[in-house]
């Protein structure tokens, strides 16, 4: 515990200014075509959402009301969605003993894969050498397929947001920065990002990810420009309800 | 400059706030058996740890034996009261670090590490009711707020000095420090509340030595590395603890009052107990980089409760590992000794044939490896000892 607090601190001292960094926001697998997706099941694995506020200093604040609200609106809105992708929705089953395990570790392993993409593939000038002009290819290996044939689902979603909303002291923090001294410090964080993987081939099919998202998630409307958001160019050739973008 | 004024004055209205409410007698709040967090933060910080239990609870990374959790929870319940253990929910952490921890939600992380270190439930008792004082205390909650004012004060501070060109450096890192002395102090009362928690508990109280051999095994790594041995009795300022030294000499102390080392102290059935899972307590620190502080610990546990075979076999393989030619002798004679229990572990067995064969002692070597094939046909290295055994 004592560690975090110690990382998040030296986060804060190290007074970040506003770390907008152009970068790609998604991508898909050559060779994968939205008319593979027609008709099939995809497991929606159990969201990531973080929702809280910003301290003045920068500290995040977990706010637990409006994650569990945002976690409400988010599962409502991607079972509003799944009729325009033309797919089938599966919610991931509860399980327990080795299944639990596995999905546990799988869940970890996507974490970690898209992590790497956002970091060596989407941003241009930090590719690794081993990634450069490479295409978007990227696998959790084949072994996945025992979550696909456990569930009988052929592909795997996963989501993740974090919101951290500016405080009120934030807020005035940043005026004052910026009128005063004309430092930029960047109020709130709202981050997010879904990917879809093949459950036969463990094959990362589609990855969308955005440092800076839009829509409020603790409402319906801000929720569903949200899901518009996570869900961008998610390969599909139905057409896709209006969204309020 | 105005600025800098009122911080001071707001700073220093803060230290008298902390001060009135520290010379306060804690008083234990009303045991209810489900307690819901309030507020904002506390159920934030509820929120984020009951995540976190779910990431963990089914992670490769905890050793599921519940016959142990079993125990150790009934050590807990022992320590700080059947009505209050119930709060707890253990997970057996595989890591070979001295650590537990317990979090607001009750989610407790005991780490093999720590049951490798402490020969006894006594001992085991203190480490655990530290963690359940900080628990009852609410001090992750306490240390939250504690790093937010202290950074907001600091933003502004900041601020302010770039405003009116002022250095506010000092000040920086005295509001920066403070975070730290203050997480010593809820490190030194969750160890008074622990005594307290001991006091009342059927154990007597061994907390005091479990530090003294914390700074013994920092210099057995210490002398290895031929680094300085360090024996600070002030904490540094940006310790998160007080020093071993320090709670050494104020544990020390509580435990010489009348009446604390009343109890039996449950050595033989924690040996009992862990005995059961010994390699899987000892393993990381076997393969782990600290070969002096490993054969400290392990030293420590055949002194305190006797040395049998399964320990023998640990401390042969320590050696074994580092394979120094006058390892794999010493080695060689801990596995010999341990071969001389028919309970042995197979391992003993293959330790004896390994170092024997490669200290030239074919024959010997051959019969011993033989035999654990014979102990353990399955074994997963059962193919390349074959090949051991074929010229």
């Amino acid at each position: 515990m004592m560690q975090r607090f110690l990382q998040a601190l030296a986060l804060i001292l190290a007074i970040s200014a506003s770390p907008a960094i152009a970068q790609e926001k998604g991508a898909v697998r050559p060779g994968f075509s939205a008319e593979q997706l027609v008709g099939q099941k995809v497991l929606v694995f159990r969201p990531t959402v973080w929702v809280g506020e910003q301290s003045t200093a920068g500290m995040p604040e977990p706010n637990a009301d409006w994650t569990a609200q945002s976690r409400d609106l988010l599962d409502a809105e991607l079972r509003k969605q799944r009729q325009g992708l033309g797919v089938e929705f599966i919610d991931e089953p509860d399980s327990y003993g080795d299944d639990a395990k596995l999905v546990a570790q799988y869940r970890s392993l996507f974490t970690t894969v898209a992590g790497s993409v956002m970091v060596y593939q989407f941003f241009p000038g930090n590719r690794l050498p081993t990634r450069k002009n490479k295409p978007f290819e990227w696998s959790m290996g084949s072994e996945i397929s025992r979550l696909g044939d456990r569930t009988g689902a052929r592909y795997g979603l996963f989501v993740s947001t974090e919101d951290q909303y500016g405080s009120t002291g934030r807020k005035v923090f940043q005026f004052l920065a910026a009128g005063l001294v004309g430092v930029g410090v960047q109020s709130g964080v709202h981050t997010g990002y879904a990917g879809l993987v093949d459950l036969k081939t463990g094959e990362l099919v589609w990855l969308n990810a955005d440092g800076q998202m839009g829509g409020d998630v603790r409402n319906s409307e801000g929720m569903q420009k949200r899901v518009a958001q996570l869900l961008e160019d998610f390969p599909t050739i139905a057409k896709r309800p209006v969204s309020a973008k | 400059m105005r600025w800098i004024t009122a911080i001071a004055t707001a700073l220093a209205f803060c230290g008298q706030a902390n001060a009135a409410s520290k010379s306060k007698e804690f008083t234990r709040p009303p045991f209810s058996g489900a307690y819901e967090p309030a507020g904002v933060d506390e159920r934030g910080l509820w929120m984020l740890m009951d995540e976190e239990e779910r990431s963990v609870r089914d992670s490769p990374t905890i050793l599921n034996d519940p016959q142990l959790r079993d125990y150790l929870t009934g050590i807990l319940c022992k320590t700080v009261g059947f009505d209050r253990c119930n709060t707890a929910r253990i997970y057996i952490v595989k890591d070979k670090s001295f650590n537990a921890s317990m979090a607001p939600n009750g989610f407790m992380r005991i780490h093999t590490g720590l049951l490798a270190r402490v020969f006894s439930e006594s001992e085991l008792s203190a480490v655990l009711a530290h963690e359940f004082a900080h628990f009852e205390l609410r001090h992750s909650l306490g240390k939250f707020r504690n790093i937010r004012r202290s950074t907001d004060v600091l933003a502004w501070v900041s601020l302010a000095g770039a405003v009116t060109n002022t250095n506010t450096s000092a000040l920086q890192n005295s509001i920066v420090l403070q975070i730290f002395s203050y997480s010593r102090e809820n490190e030194r009362d969750a160890d008074l509340l622990a005594a307290a928690y001991i006091r009342s508990s059927p154990y007597p109280m061994h907390f005091a030595q479990i530090w003294s051999r914390m700074s013994e095994e920092d210099n057995a790594n210490r002398e290895e590395r031929k680094q300085r041995k360090i024996s600070r009795f002030a904490p540094g300022p940006t310790d998160s603890h007080p020093t071993n030294a320090q709670r050494f000499v104020y544990l020390a102390k509580l435990e010489a009052e009348e009446g604390a080392q009343e109890g039996d102290d449950g050595a033989s059935e924690y040996r009992a107990q862990t005995s059961r899972i010994l390699p899987e307590l000892y393993s990381a620190l076997v393969m782990g980089n600290e070969f002096s502080g490993a054969d400290y610990v392990i030293r420590g546990r055949g002194d305190r409760l006797g040395w049998d075979s399964l320990l023998l076999t640990t401390r042969g393989d320590l050696y074994r590992q580092r394979g120094n030619p006058r390892d794999l002798v010493t080695a060689q004679a801990f596995f010999q000794k341990a071969t001389q229990d028919e309970a042995a572990p197979p391992e003993a067995w293959r330790g004896l044939g390994l170092t024997s064969l490669r200290i030239g002692e074919t024959a010997v070597g051959k019969t011993a490896l033989q035999q654990y094939l014979t102990r353990q046909p399955n074994a997963k290295d059962a193919a390349s000892i074959k090949m051991l055994l074929e010229d």
